[in-house]
């Protein structure tokens, strides 16, 4: 089959959607905007401050009030009356913005403080780079894939304030709209049905629950790769007949997209390990089925990855590349990392693993079921298969301690939910029954359910009380910056800053050396010798004993066993006490460290 | 349209520069920073597309904005000449030069296309 006959058969021109429930208006008669409002206006007084402390191991989703999560629900309700109704564009990207703010802002309108403990390891490597202008190369994979780092450095030290730490709480949701418009002009160029569009920009929003829309290199990679997708497949895809598109790219159009797209991919070769391996894939997929006409793209997009990888993180790849090697193809520890160990951990833990699981399956399956209707009706698409295809290369290749499933989740997201959405819609054109309406808002409204559990199931570790984080930085006010800090698990606000000068380790890391309590207090000691100050800092807090429980990280009580050993220990003195957080100052055997 | 379209980033560009050298500490400055690294120089460089398409355009100011801060930042670290103003005006340097190189709407549309 030649690419024209292949082309053809990708974009049969759809003929007019027949109208249901009269004329299309702007918002598709009263219903869809009373329910609209009726949703925003039960989430806005549904939202009040909730403690951190008090959530359970199935996280924010049962201690909120059902409005919260009823309203994003009735808002869907809303969505697809507006679609059946053929709302305009305008009303329909009002839904899903509201959908956004609904989804991605719940966390951080109620909690106290920045969620996610990686998000405070990330502003001090960005408070490092402000203070130092130096880049730490062998410190940590971070310094090695600086970009995103050094953007915000950028944003930090122009804004100046707390307008960093404002982003940081924020971030989901601004992340979550920024999202919008690739997506958008990704879903435009799979399909011109405009009701198989927007569900799919609707499903994507609901897919989204993979929560690395953080303060992250990886959410800020993320948009820069939707964007590159959206130009690739908009202005470079290869056209048979113009007369089908409504407009045919310039010369002078396709120049500046040229330029774009690859200064998108030089952009993301220095933010992220992962996501620049998925656009080369990507790229790749699209110049081998024949969906993008600049056949050169994979070798100069691969050069400019390996380039960044080869010349720049060579002292990353010096220390971890028999790891990474040994790990490829190695499908027992992906499977261990990505499903077995998920699976470990308290009841609570269990069931929202279980949730997100099958929140995640009802998605696929409805994808699946998509693909193979409108495969029925005569649809061959290729690009979109293309595009979900691709990124699953990466899990035969690394586990990416254990988050490899969920990234390649999140690569493939776009395109999934372009199938997912084709199941309601699969022949083009023609009408849909009110089964398949109702059919539509009952997944919506299961995947709405699906999101508050799979995103915030973990909300209990990752949302630190203001005690926590104020304690903790009052702790590092008042130590020296030298001073290492050995927490009981990462589950903390810390490292927030001091990033480059104060060592770092975890409880659960030197009971994973020795197997006892005895020994790492012995370990922890001699941690204290080898720091310039003769001392370390020992840090128990609420939220790390909520993810010893959650994830069954130590044995039973052994986390209370080392602290009472080193609240014993000799030397040690407690330098703040409370509810939620304990820390100890240990000395060492020698007075006065290490030289 | 098109010429205010590249000729804008300038304006927001010299208005930041303007609040830094002063350290003036107002909203203001931090809604500014926001507009210049979403938008400079990915305004001025779209306004090369003669494309109709508002999509197309809202999509690829973020992104050329974002990729330039990306590598401005981080060619000025490794060559250890990183501060947050030395970016900004590597920022506006570029947007300068796009103004150049990119047409005008009048002799954007005069010129025959290649």
């Amino acid at each position: 089959m030649t690419v024209a006959e292949l082309r053809a058969r990708e974009s049969v021109p759809e003929s007019p959607v027949p109208r249901l429930g009269g004329r299309r208006t702007a918002v598709g008669g009263a219903v869809p905007s009373l329910l609209a409002l009726g949703a925003v206006l039960l989430w806005v007084l549904a939202l009040r401050p909730v403690d951190p402390a008090s959530l359970g191991d199935v996280g924010l989703a049962p201690a909120r009030p059902l409005a919260v999560w009823a309203a994003p629900a009735l808002l869907s309700v809303a969505f697809v009356v507006a679609l059946a109704r053929r709302a305009g564009g305008p009303f329909l990207l009002l839904l899903v913005v509201a959908l956004v703010v609904m989804l991605q802002a719940t966390a951080a309108a109620v909690e106290p403080e920045i969620r996610g403990f990686v998000s405070y390891r990330h502003l001090g490597i960005i408070d490092t780079l402000s203070r130092t202008s130096e880049l730490h190369s062998g410190l940590d994979a971070y310094f090695d894939w600086p970009g995103f780092f050094a953007a915000m450095a950028t944003l930090d030290g122009l804004a100046g304030g707390d307008a960093l730490r404002v982003l940081a709480h924020w971030s989901a949701p601004v992340l979550g709209l920024l999202y919008l418009p690739p997506v958008l002009l990704i879903t435009r160029a799979l399909t011109s049905d405009r009701r198989l569009r927007w569900t799919a920009v609707w499903l994507f929003c609901l897919g989204n629950w993979v929560d690395q829309d953080y303060l992250s290199p990886q959410g800020f990679a993320l948009l820069l790769l939707l964007s590159l997708l959206g130009l690739l497949l908009t202005v470079f895809r290869p056209r048979v007949d113009v007369d089908q598109e409504p407009w045919a790219p310039s010369v002078r159009t396709q120049l500046v997209a040229y330029g774009t797209v690859v200064l998108l991919v030089a952009a993301l070769a220095p933010t992220h390990q992962l996501t620049p391996f998925a656009a080369v894939l990507g790229i790749s997929c699209l110049v081998a089925v024949r969906r993008c006409s600049l056949a050169s793209l994979p070798v100069l997009s691969g050069a400019l990855v390996s380039l960044w990888v080869v010349f720049f993180a060579v002292s990353y790849l010096q220390g971890h590349l028999t790891g990474i090697v040994s790990e490829v193809g190695d499908l027992e520890t992906l499977v261990d990392a990505n499903v077995r160990d998920r699976l470990d951990g308290s009841p609570g833990h269990v069931l929202s693993v279980r949730l997100r699981t099958a929140s995640t399956l009802l998605l696929a399956a409805v994808a699946v079921v998509g693909a193979w209707r409108r495969w029925r009706a005569g649809r061959q698409d290729v690009t979109t298969l293309a595009l979900v295809i691709a990124p699953v290369a990466l899990l035969l290749v690394q586990p990416y301690g254990g988050e490899m499933g969920m990234r390649v989740w999140l690569f493939a997201l776009p395109a999934t939910a372009v199938l997912a959405a084709g199941s309601f819609f699969p022949t083009l054109g023609h009408d849909v029954g009110r089964a398949t309406w109702i059919a539509l808002a009952v997944v919506l409204v299961a995947l709405v359910g699906g999101f508050g559990v799979s995103k915030y199931g973990n909300e209990r570790v990752l949302a630190p009380t203001t005690a926590e984080r104020a304690g903790l930085e009052q702790v590092y006010d008042a130590t020296p910056p030298e001073t290492p800090v050995v927490a009981a698990t990462g589950h903390l606000p810390w490292r927030m800053r001091d990033y480059e000068t104060r060592r770092t380790t975890t409880v659960v890391a030197l009971w994973d050396e020795v197997g006892d309590a005895n020994g790492v207090v012995d370990l922890v000691r001699a941690e204290a010798d080898a720091s310039p100050t003769g001392t370390t800092l020992v840090v128990f807090s609420r939220s790390q004993t909520a993810a010893d429980r959650k994830f069954g990280l130590l044995p039973d009580d052994a986390l209370q066993q080392v602290e009472d050993r080193i609240a014993a220990a000799p030397g040690s003195r407690p330098l703040l006490t409370s509810h939620h957080l304990r820390v100890y100052e240990v000395a060492g055997a020698t007075p006065g460290g290490a030289p | 349209v098109r010429t205010a379209l590249r000729l804008t980033p300038l304006v927001l560009i010299a208005a930041l520069l303007g609040l830094v050298v002063v350290e003036a500490q107002t909203p203001v400055r931090v809604l500014l920073v926001a507009l210049v690294l979403l938008t400079c120089p990915g305004l001025t460089l779209a306004a090369g597309m003669d494309s109709p398409d508002l999509l197309l355009w809202v999509v690829a100011v973020p992104a050329i904005s974002l990729s330039t801060l990306t590598l401005s930042a981080v060619t000025l670290l490794l060559l250890g000449w990183w501060t947050p103003t030395v970016c900004l005006v590597v920022l506006a340097a570029v947007t300068v030069g796009a103004v150049a190189v990119v047409p005008s709407g009048r002799a954007a549309s005069e010129e025959p296309l290649p």
